[in-house]
């Protein structure tokens, strides 16, 4: 019995010893392999470090790449454009070749925007572009970009609203430049890509974060173009309609908002619009952190304008008038002229005087013959759209022709304020220096006069007789349009040029049918058909009496 | 008679000017449904058709010009800034119905 004991024990222990033993070894293969694997993975870490090394090296050679040779590119795009715009400005170039030259600078300005842009992303991309934070007047910036646009909406038909909520911080912290360049964008988009209805901006500021909301009445994007709409050169269908663009605007405007810790998003539906939102971190300051004021808001406040000085002529039979225009222009900066009537100014204009902007009282005496000389100066006037208008450069004709522009022109221009006639200088001041200053940006509208003959129309006060001094555009009859009808289906140039000539030729009446003509330099024929289309409902609203007016 | 179809203004002012200037009567489209319309409309002797157009891209308004029968008798020149054989291949279709 003892021994059966015993022998248990024994067997026991020899298996109890054999087992750790195999445990033992078990656990030291088991051992060699974890090292084993450690090791394998130290190794593949380090290629991984290696490979990340070498991608990040090639993306950075990339960036250099591309900055270097955009850097390259517009050397010689900086010479290609200078000649463009000296033989564009040079007189001896004969008329046939002005539209050669004018593509050279499109296509030249095309490329340069192009070239800025891709420097643009490869700066953002290679971690160069650092954002410059400081206290900005935050209400002041969002109304001076507001007003920019608005008044490219107007001239483009298009309504514009501005709806900051309860009012916005006068002081946050913030990189202006780059939230300036992002708000242009996004408004310049949607006017571009808007043709009627309105755009809006709306600013929401709440606790620290502003919400910036452009929205526009366009073509809209489907949900595939919208997945895009953020990636380089994604251009929606509708854009070329909309006229060239680079397509990197969005791109760097996404690329930006990021970089400033914001989002830029976008909703749209094909038909109803686009809303771009964009959301940023702009910790509010107390109103006493304000910056100097920057030069462009200063002349607002009774300081002078910067750049080069504008000539504004000031038509009004009333001296007190004139007197007020000059008082509150002059100090701006400003050289005002005067002229007591229509003829007076002609006789000025035609002794070479070429004001960059014409204030004009519509409700003078004698202004029909005004309507009539105002015919014979070859300006542009962008306002306008009837084409028996266009080619007139008739000033007051272009004011008064279309009530909702009218309205809009007199109220940039201080109307409301009528006792003063043209108070609330200021913004009309701002009109006068932003249409010169777009007129420089298009020097090509009107060859004739290349810098100096930009028009921009303010007039003030008195609208029910504004209206008596527009006398109807003469109109050609139905038949004689025939011919251009016909040119404009065929998309044939030539032959709209020659019914163009032969319908000015018919009617000695008749002004010249410059929109036409420039239109079909465009090879824009949907445009010129959609102008010859409501001819007869334009003519007849411009004929028709403006009607009592609501203001008192 | 030609027909130049390109969607960029710039474009076509180069060759419409180079070939009026040449003694050509050119017509111009900007779109693919503008081509397709006044190719029917005028019957050119010969289209200029750009490959790359936002909506109908050259190659349909190739296909659609060769299925009319009013205007399938045209010969269509692509322009097209394209180099890889598989972007312009589709090009070779509708051309191999006619001629």
């Amino acid at each position: 019995m003892l021994l059966l004991i015993g022998g248990i024990v024994v067997w026991w222990m020899v298996l109890a010893h054999t087992s750790r033993k195999v445990a033992q070894e078990e656990s030291i293969r088991q051992t060699r392999l974890l090292v084993h694997e450690i090791d394998q993975h130290r190794k593949t870490d380090a290629a991984l470090q290696k490979a990340r090394e070498q991608a990040e090296q090639a993306n950075q050679a990339k960036t250099r790449y591309i900055s270097a040779i955009s850097h390259e590119l517009r050397t010689p795009l900086n010479s290609i454009l200078g000649y463009a715009q000296l033989l564009s400005d040079d007189a001896s170039v004969p008329p046939h070749r002005r539209q050669a030259v004018r593509v050279i600078q499109r296509g030249g300005e095309h490329l340069m925007s192009l070239i800025e842009g891709t420097l643009d992303i490869a700066r953002i991309e290679s971690g160069k572009l650092t954002l410059d934070k400081r206290p900005m007047r935050f209400a002041d910036t969002v109304g001076a970009v507001a007003h920019l646009f608005e008044l490219q909406a107007s001239e483009k038909g298009l309504g514009f609203r501005l709806d900051t909520g309860e009012g916005l911080p006068p002081v946050v912290r913030g990189d202006e430049q780059r939230l300036r360049q992002i708000l242009i964008n996004l408004l310049g988009n949607a006017i571009k890509f808007t043709s009627s209805g309105a755009v809006g901006l709306r600013v929401h500021y709440q606790r620290e974060i502003a919400v910036f909301e452009v929205t526009d009445t366009g073509p809209g994007m489907t949900a595939a173009e919208l997945d895009r709409v953020f990636e380089p050169f994604a251009r929606a269908r509708s854009a070329s309609e909309a006229g060239p663009g680079a397509g990197l605007g969005l791109t760097i405007a996404g690329m930006l908002a990021s970089l400033m810790g914001g989002e830029l998003t976008a909703e749209s539906q094909p038909g109803r619009g686009s809303v771009f939102r964009l959301r940023l971190f702009l910790p509010r300051l107390p109103d006493d952190a304000l910056p100097p004021a920057a030069p462009d808001d200063a002349w607002s406040h009774g300081a002078r304008y910067d750049g080069p000085r504008r000539r504004v002529l000031t038509v009004d039979n009333e001296e007190a008038d004139r007197h007020l225009v000059a008082q509150w222009l002059e100090p701006l900066g400003f050289e005002v002229r005067e002229a007591a009537s229509g003829h007076e100014a002609l006789a000025l204009l035609e002794a070479g005087y070429r004001p960059d902007a014409v204030l004009m009282d519509l409700a003078m005496p004698g202004i029909d013959g005004w309507e009539r000389c105002a015919a014979s100066v070859r300006w542009t006037c962008r306002s306008c759209t009837a084409p028996w208008c266009r080619p007139t450069r008739s000033i007051a004709g272009c004011v008064a022709r279309r009530r909702h522009r009218r309205a809009r022109l007199l109220h940039q221009a201080g109307a409301p304020c009528r006792s003063a006639g043209l108070a609330g200088g200021a913004a009309a001041a701002h009109l006068v220096d932003a249409c010169g200053q777009q007129a420089i940006q298009e020097p090509n509208r009107s060859p004739a006069h290349t810098q100096q003959a930009q028009a921009a129309i303010l007039s003030r006060a008195n609208r029910h007789q504004a209206s008596a001094a527009v006398t109807p555009c003469p109109t050609p009859g139905a038949e004689a349009l025939r011919p251009l009808e016909r040119a404009v289906a065929l998309g044939y140039y030539r032959g709209v040029l020659k019914a163009a000539d032969a319908l000015e030729q018919a009617d000695p009446g008749l002004r010249r049918l410059r929109g036409p003509r420039e239109l079909a330099g465009q090879f824009r024929f949907d445009a010129i058909a959609a102008m010859l289309q409501p001819a007869d409902a334009a003519a007849a609203d411009a004929a028709a009496p403006a009607g009592p007016n609501p203001a008192p | 008679m030609l027909l130049i179809v390109d969607d960029m203004p710039d474009n076509l002012a180069v060759l419409h000017d180079a070939l009026d200037e040449s003694g050509y009567t050119v017509l111009v489209a900007n779109s693919g449904d503008q081509a397709l319309q006044r190719a029917g409309q005028a019957r050119p002797d010969i289209v200029l058709l750009d490959a790359m157009m936002p909506g109908m891209d050259g190659f349909e308004v190739a296909r659609r010009l060769k299925a009319d029968p009013a205007t399938t008798t045209i010969p269509i020149i692509f322009m097209t800034g394209l180099t890889e054989t598989e972007h312009w291949w589709p090009a070779w279709k509708p051309a191999a119905w006619t001629t």
